[in-house]
């Protein structure tokens, strides 16, 4: 290949990658634009595309007209108390099925993780028939409970615990540990890197989470952020303005959710107990 | 032990017999050394001691209490693992804590008895490393701390020196020696290697495709072999095991032999010699004795016979060991 040849690719892909940045960065900026810019502005045609005035009007807007406050309370507790729980729950049940010794243990496992073929949509009706006709719709209970558990978190977790070698449960078991102990003080801890991976996908599909919560709740002050925003889009008119405001707000926590863990994902704990 | 049996697998037709009614004694204060080849099923036995696996079959009696059903926890028993199994988001400090936490013994005691250990085996200024920061050595030295910290009954130790390398190995099995003297803790220590099995032991036991091949001190093993097993795995070189033609075998250690004139009166049987290996301190002479490798021992200054010559045997008949050809048990 020549060397004209070559620089010509380069450049080309260059090209390529800059488009592609720039269409993926526009919709974030037209976001901020958006939640920055009175509401004339937001609609205008042709759009403006570049700021004119800058005002904070969106968001006290969202303050003293939307409940805004209490969608974030609902959504916050909701996915703090889901990712916690089923954290803990989840690897109870992968630390079971990877080490400990039970009767069909396989069989079992393998009849969890068939679960995972049937499509949510499917279960979504006859659970809507569930949770109605235990008077559950509109508590936190239908929110938190279902999601404690999941196959997908309990077959990461056992995979990653599989790794870890037998020798040291059972050190911890000769040196008088109880089964307990042993999750708390050996399990737990070298599983972090596992749990801070799928905390931060829990988390995150859970202050995404949109239809169940538009399934579920009908109350104005049972809404979580999602489907409040969804809320400001009326029939014949949206709140632009107010709307990428709180999206804005609403990607907040996301942000710091994956950065604090991200730390704990890269760190990853090598096991350096053995010879070698 | 007594009459114990282990198999693994799950169905009647696949199964791996890897202790096959096995009966040890092991007296307290003892250093007792299981000592076989690869996969003959001494971790199996340590685990059993340990209750890390229950028996198909015998007993296991602790201090004379039968531990059959006995959690592993509770038979205050500790053990070294092969791998040495450190915890390691811990500090070395933790690591050696964690058992007396778990037992929950007072925090001012823990203090001064994690001390007391480190110091023991010399790791008192690695105390707040991670194990992943520590030489094989030093891991080595922490893995048995931790055994040692809570004053257990006995101490389980499976190939503790086995990823060691040979100078490291050779100084380590002095210092162990050491701690078993003044500690006076009963061990059961499991190697491969013969010769670690012959400096350590009080006792060693040998084992063979998870049967008892013999027990017995270090000397009766050497000069006793109850079979060929025994014969052909103690002693470095082992005892050579020449046919005599008639169904039997003739063990005769390599120091047992002298090297005579093939014609002389002394001479017993006839010998090709090969090389002759110089070890300074004596002379390996390898030959070749009724088709079968023999090894020969001689002093450092000896003349070796030359490589291809001809020589003669000589042996006094309370140095050799028969063995029948077809069983591989002693004649006595
Ligand atoms: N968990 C297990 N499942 C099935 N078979 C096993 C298991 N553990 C050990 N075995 C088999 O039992 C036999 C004895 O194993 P064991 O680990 O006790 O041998 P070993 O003497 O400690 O060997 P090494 O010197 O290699 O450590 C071997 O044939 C091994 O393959
Ligand atoms: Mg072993």
């Amino acid at each position: 290949m020549s060397s004209t040849e070559r620089r010509a690719r380069h450049a080309g892909a260059t090209v390529a990658l800059v488009a592609w940045a720039a269409l993926s960065v526009f919709p974030l900026y037209w976001m901020l634009l958006t939640a920055f810019s009175p509401q004339a502005d937001t609609v205008a045609f042709p759009p403006h595309f570049f700021p004119r005035r800058l005002t904070l009007d969106n968001f006290a807007w969202l303050f003293s007209h939307a409940a805004i406050g209490r969608w974030f309370v609902n959504s916050l507790a909701v996915a703090a108390s889901v990712t916690a729980g089923s954290l803990l729950i989840n690897a109870m049940a992968g630390y079971a099925f990877a080490k400990m010794r039970f009767p069909h243990r396989e069989l079992v496992f393998w009849m969890l993780l068939s679960l995972l073929m049937v499509p949510e949509i499917v279960m979504l009706i006859p659970l809507y028939v569930v949770v109605n006709d235990l008077w559950l719709s509109d508590t936190f209970f239908v929110l938190i409970v279902p999601f404690l558990a999941s196959v997908w978190g309990i077959f990461l977790i056992k995979q990653f615990l599989q790794t870890l070698p037998d020798a040291l449960l059972e050190a911890a078991r000769i040196d008088g540990a109880s089964e307990w102990l042993i999750f708390r003080k050996i399990v737990l801890p070298l599983a972090k890197p596992v749990l801070g991976a799928l905390g931060t996908f829990t988390f995150v599909g859970q202050w995404n989470s949109l239809l169940w919560w538009l399934l579920f709740t009908s109350s104005a002050e049972m809404r979580n952020v999602q489907v409040g925003l969804a809320s400001l889009r009326f029939q014949y008119a949206t709140l632009y303005g107010p709307l990428m405001a709180g999206a804005l707000l609403a990607a907040i926590p996301m942000i710091v959710v994956f950065f604090a863990f991200q730390r704990s994902l890269v760190r990853g704990l090598t096991i350096g107990a053995l010879k070698g | 032990m007594r009459g114990v049996s282990k198999r693994y697998g799950e169905t009647r037709s696949a199964f791996v017999q890897a202790v096959d009614d096995v009966s040890i004694d092991v007296s307290q204060g003892q250093l007792a050394v299981l000592v076989g080849p690869s996969g003959c099923g001494k971790t199996t036995l340590l685990r059993l001691i340990a209750g890390l696996e229950k028996p198909d079959a015998g007993d296991i009696v602790i201090d004379g209490r039968r531990v059959n059903d006995v959690e592993s926890k509770d038979r205050d028993v500790a053990m070294v693992f092969q791998d040495y199994a450190l915890y390691p988001h811990m500090s070395v400090y933790d690591n050696m804590a964690f058992g007396l936490r778990a037992r929950r013994v007072a925090r001012s005691e823990i203090d001064s008895m994690v001390r007391t250990a480190a110091e023991t085996v010399g790791v008192n200024a690695l105390l707040e490393r991670r194990p992943r920061e520590l030489s094989g050595g030093q891991r080595q030295r922490v893995a048995l701390g931790r055994a040692m910290v809570r004053s257990p009954k006995a101490f389980l130790l499976d190939e503790p020196l086995s990823n060691l390398d040979a100078q490291l190995r050779a100084r380590l099995r002095i210092e162990l020696a050491e701690l078993h003297r003044r500690l006076g803790t009963t061990m059961v220590y499991v190697t491969h290697d013969q010769t670690e099995a012959m400096t350590l032991g009080d006792s060693i036991v040998v084992l063979s495709d998870g049967k008892v091949q013999q027990a017995g001190s270090p000397g009766a093993l050497y000069d006793d072999p109850d079979n060929v097993f025994v014969a052909g795995f103690i002693g470095s070189p082992p005892m050579n095991l020449i046919p005599d033609g008639n169904g039997r075998l003739l063990g005769l250690r390599p120091e047992a032999m002298g090297v005579v004139d093939a014609r002389s009166a002394e001479a017993r049987f006839e010998a090709i010699a090969g090389v002759t290996e110089h070890l300074g301190f004596e002379r390996l002479v390898h030959a070749s004795a009724r088709a079968t490798p023999i090894i020969m021992r001689m002093p450092p200054h000896a003349q070796p016979p030359q490589p291809g010559s001809t020589f003669g045997i000589a042996f006094a008949d309370p140095a050799v060991a028969r063995f029948d050809e077809g069983t591989g048990k002693r004649i006595r």
